[in-house]
């Protein structure tokens, strides 16, 4: 075979890898829609498929049950399992790619535990920015926390020219430093505000509204076209910090970036659902397996497949054991921790 | 094909380290010239990998880098990027890209002499390249799948992809078998010979020897000696800087050959 013949076949055999991660993306795409339904079917009622179908077209009477069940109870919620899903794992991706470590997730650095921190800090001293709505209190709370220690790790970051490494410790530091501080507050907290604090670390999508849905969404829509054309240079960022910078990429800007994309996402879906376990981990990972690392479509498949585990997680919180509703992060660690586990023996072996 | 040939490299008191330690101390290098491999060699920690980091701008230094008329040293990092391109000694092993896409991020990551290339041309190019260093074939191997050998193919498919003016080389052929030894330095000496500076850390005398139009011997951040390699290998250089008795004879073809006796008592 020729030179020119080599170089055609190889770009032909690029186009037909194209068309592949495109079709992956779209049967993970129907599998969301799949079990977004079935998501909405299931519940302490169990509503044929049909009854979902025509409450979502609008075809049913607006006051039979299944509508009401449909629209006021499970849409929200089911809607959520998959925005949230999609934000975190996207937020697992970046951080990965940023961290250079499969193993990282949203929660690596730390921002959990500053968002329980905040969220502590209003169930069980009643401390919060004046002005706003006792509602608000806690989400928003939990969200300038997760922010705030983001920004701590930023200016690590900077002041040192940090690497992943120092990243990662400093991160450490923070995570192990709220949690103190949310033990802290647990120890003198009544009965009643340590039982608050409990259900809410656990992560739970029934808390899902219009407003938090638009919120949410919002932050999506906002973030998603920067991650997108960040997209290239994180692909190159994948063969090295030295390497990257050698094609042109300011590096340290790239994370910096980055990492305020993440703790936009994070912040936001844990001050609306709490702490919701792996999905981050898990999204990424699947994506990386069937797409590979090209941000173009690692990115989107990452949050495709996020979204779908979410949305699995959700229906499997609703039927394990019937008439009771599981928090879904405890479902979504169920399905991590053998994931995690997997993961690192399968880099042991490799 | 490099249209005109790219001007010398000067590189004058250049003081650079890690932290609080100074690894080069006011080193300066007669010219570096486009045409022919200029092989940096000399022992462990000399701080040839220290100076190929100040040259492709990864390290601030104190002193000047320049090439023709343009200040390399302190220059931004897209600056850098248009006229040096960098191969590092070290391959992330653990992307899971394909060399294709490798060398696409390459041409894609920022704009390339100054515009933002469409995905047509850029994948046009990064087959061209693939093609010139032989490898095409492995386009879509992903990177981990890769051998030694094509490993160091695709990491230099990746450092010449922009077409730099100055191509830097950590060591190209360590942990190489004999014929992708043979492969890569002939490579390098044809991008070298189109009218490109090549800077390349070699470990190994003989490969210096064969290879390059200079060379420069470097011992403890300081110039020991430059100069073609007949004048700069010899059992003097290699007695003061790697501390041992060796020959140096001309081979049938009258290629330096490097034959060590035996370590030297140590003075210092």
């Amino acid at each position: 075979m020729s030179a020119s013949d080599t170089s055609q076949a190889a770009l032909a055999g690029y186009d037909r890898l194209i068309r592949r991660r495109l079709l992956l993306l779209a049967v993970m795409t129907c599998g969301i829609a799949i079990s977004f339904v079935v998501d909405l079917a299931s519940g302490p009622s169990r509503l044929p498929i049909a009854d979902v179908l025509a409450a979502l077209r609008g075809t049913a009477a607006a006051d039979a049950p299944a509508s009401i069940i449909v629209w006021e109870i499970r849409l929200p919620a089911a809607i959520m399992a998959i925005l949230v899903g999609a934000a975190l794992a996207l937020a697992g991706a970046e951080m990965q790619t940023t961290l250079d470590n499969a193993l990282a997730s949203p929660f690596t650095l730390g921002m959990a535990s500053a968002a329980t921190f905040g969220a502590a800090l209003w169930i069980v001293a009643g401390l919060s920015v004046p002005g706003i709505p006792d509602d608000w209190m806690l989400p928003l709370n939990a969200f300038l926390c997760a922010l705030g220690s983001v920004f701590l790790l930023q200016a690590a970051a900077r002041s040192r020219q940090a690497g992943p490494e120092t990243l990662v410790l400093f991160g450490i530091a923070l995570f192990f430093t709220f949690n103190a501080l949310v033990a802290i507050l647990q120890f003198v907290a009544s009965d009643q505000a340590l039982q608050q604090l409990v259900f809410w670390t656990m992560g739970s999508l029934s808390r899902a509204d219009w407003t938090t849905i638009r919120l949410l969404g919002l932050a999506l829509v906002v973030v998603v076209p920067f991650a997108m054309m960040a997209a290239w240079k994180m692909t190159a960022l994948r063969l090295g910090d030295e390497r990257a910078r050698s094609f042109g990429i300011d590096v340290a800007k790239l994370r910096w970036y980055s990492l305020v994309r993440i703790s936009v996402l994070t912040a936001t879906s844990v001050a609306f659902v709490g702490t919701i376990a792996f999905v981050g981990l898990v999204g990424p990972h699947l994506a990386r397996l069937v797409i590979g690392e090209d941000h173009r479509f690692f990115l989107p498949a990452s949050m495709v497949a996020g979204a779908l585990v979410m949305s699995l997680a959700s229906v499997v919180s609703k039927t394990l054991i019937p008439g009771v509703e599981i928090p879904i992060g405890l479902v979504t660690a169920l399905i991590g921790v053998p994931f995690f586990v997997s993961v690192v023996i399968g880099r042991r072996r490799g | 094909m490099m249209a005109t040939t790219v001007p010398p490299l000067h590189v004058q008191n250049i003081t650079a380290g890690y932290g609080a330690r100074t690894v080069l101390h006011e080193l300066t290098l007669p010219p570096i010239t486009a045409g022919r491999i200029t092989a940096l060699v000399g022992p462990n920690g000399a701080g040839k990998s220290t100076l190929l980091r100040v040259l492709a701008g990864l390290l601030p230094a104190r002193g000047s880098v320049r090439l023709g008329e343009v200040e390399l040293n302190g220059a931004s990092i897209d600056a850098h990027a248009r006229h040096v391109g960098f191969m590092p000694q070290l391959q992330p092993q653990r992307a899971a890209l394909t060399v294709f896409e490798s060398v696409l991020a390459a041409l894609k990551a920022t704009p390339f002499s100054g515009r933002t290339i469409d995905g047509g041309e850029a994948r046009r190019r990064a087959m061209d390249v693939l093609t010139r260093v032989g490898i095409a074939d492995l386009a879509l191997e992903p990177l981990g799948h890769l051998s030694g050998g094509q490993r160091q193919l695709a990491s230099l498919a990746q450092a010449i992809a922009r077409e730099p003016d100055v191509l830097l080389l950590d060591e190209p052929t360590s942990a190489l078998d004999l014929g992708h030894q043979a492969t890569v330095m002939h490579l390098v000496d044809e991008l070298a010979r189109e009218g490109r500076i090549v800077v390349a850390v070699v470990h190994d005398l003989a490969l210096a020897a064969r290879w390059s139009g200079l060379v420069v011997v470097m011992h403890r951040g300081r110039l020991d000696t430059a100069g073609p390699p007949a004048a700069s290998i010899t059992p003097d250089m290699l007695a003061r800087v790697y501390g041992v008795r060796a020959r140096v004879e001309p081979c049938s073809r009258g290629t330096l050959q490097v034959i060590v006796d035996e370590p030297l008592p140590h003075v210092s």
